[in-house]
C-alpha cells in the first residue's frame, strides 16, 4: 500500500442466503492502494470509526492482509463485492 | 492544484497538465467500464475482477462469472456520473479550470481515480519498488510518464479525501 457511510450504495442481490457458518473478509496489502484511500473506504463501506479503519489499513500495511469482518456468508459476499468494486485487494474464507 | 470545501460541495482548481491528466483518465475509464469482463485484457481483469476466493466461495464458473458481471454492472453506474464530469471539464476554457462536485459524488470519484490508477500500473508492471522511485529520474519517457499520472492522480485522491472529511 501507498502513502470512505455504512454502505449506500448496491442494491446488487447477494448470492447465498446462508447464515452459517460465519465467514473471513480479508483485505491484502498492495503497493498501488493509497493509505488514506484504504481508510476511508473502511469508513465507507464498514462503517468503521476512524481509529478502528487506521488501525485496519495498518494491519494491511505492516502485515500484509486483515481480516476486517467475520459474517454470514451473505453479508462476507457483500462487503467483498463492495472493497472489491472499490479497487481493493480482497477474499472471503470460511473460518473453522 | 487546490482544492477546498464550500458548504456540501468541493471545490477544484486544476491546472492544464492536471486536467489532461484527469481528462485522460475519465474517458479511458468511459471505455473500459462498458468492457464485459469476459472481453477484457488481462491487466484489466486482473486489476478488476480477480478471481481469488472463487473457490472458497463455493462459486461454479458460471456463478462466478454472474459475480463478474455483477461487478461490471456495478462500475458501469459510474459511467453516468463521468460523462456528467467530462462535460463540465470541457466547458473550463482558462488556463486554470475551475470545477466543483458535489459530497455524494467524491466517493465515486476517489474510486474512479483509483480504478485507473490499479489499472495503469498493472498495464506497466508497475509494483512496489517502481512506487517507491524518483520518478523524474526514470530513463524511460514512457514508464516516467505513467508514473506521473500515478502521482499525480494520488495527489488528487489526498487531496479530494481531506476535503470531504474536513468539519
Amino acid at each position: 500500500m501507498s502513502a470512505a457511510v455504512p454502505a449506500t450504495i448496491e442494491k446488487k442481490k447477494p448470492k447465498s442466503s446462508q447464515h452459517y457458518p460465519s465467514w473471513g473478509v480479508i483485505v491484502w496489502n498492495d503497493p498501488i492502494n493509497l493509505m488514506s484511500y484504504v481508510v476511508r473506504v473502511f469508513k465507507v463501506v464498514l462503517g468503521f470509526d476512524p481509529a478502528k479503519a487506521k488501525k485496519h489499513m495498518l494491519e494491511v500495511h505492516e502485515k500484509g492482509k486483515s481480516c476486517v469482518a467475520k459474517e454470514t456468508k451473505e453479508k462476507a459476499e457483500f462487503y467483498w463485492q463492495q472493497l472489491q468494486v472499490r479497487g481493493l485487494k480482497v477474499t472471503i474464507e470460511k473460518l473453522n | 492544484m487546490q482544492i477546498s470545501r464550500r458548504r456540501n460541495q468541493i471545490e477544484c482548481h486544476l491546472d492544464v497538465p492536471e486536467k489532461f491528466i484527469f481528462i485522460k483518465a475519465l474517458r479511458q475509464l468511459e471505455a473500459d467500464y462498458r468492457i464485459h469482463p469476459e472481453d477484457a485484457e488481462e491487466h484489466l481483469r486482473s486489476a478488476w475482477y480477480s478471481s481469488k476466493s472463487q473457490d472458497e466461495a463455493g462459486y461454479s464458473d458460471d456463478e462466478f462469472r454472474e459475480w463478474q458481471s455483477q461487478l461490471q454492472e456495478i462500475r458501469s453506474e459510474r459511467l453516468e456520473n463521468i460523462s456528467h464530469w467530462l462535460d463540465r471539464l470541457a466547458q473550463g476554457t482558462s488556463d486554470l479550470t475551475r470545477w466543483e462536485i458535489a459530497d455524494s459524488e467524491v466517493d465515486d470519484l476517489i474510486s474512479i481515480l483509483n480504478d485507473y490508477r490499479l489499472l495503469l500500473a498493472l498495464e506497466n508492471d508497475i509494483g512496489e519498488h517502481e512506487m517507491e522511485e524518483n520518478c523524474f529520474l526514470m530513463q524511460d519517457p514512457d514508464r516516467r510518464m505513467v508514473m506521473i499520472e500515478i502521482h499525480v492522480l494520488a495527489a488528487f485522491m489526498e487531496c479530494l479525501i481531506r476535503a470531504v472529511e474536513a468539519e
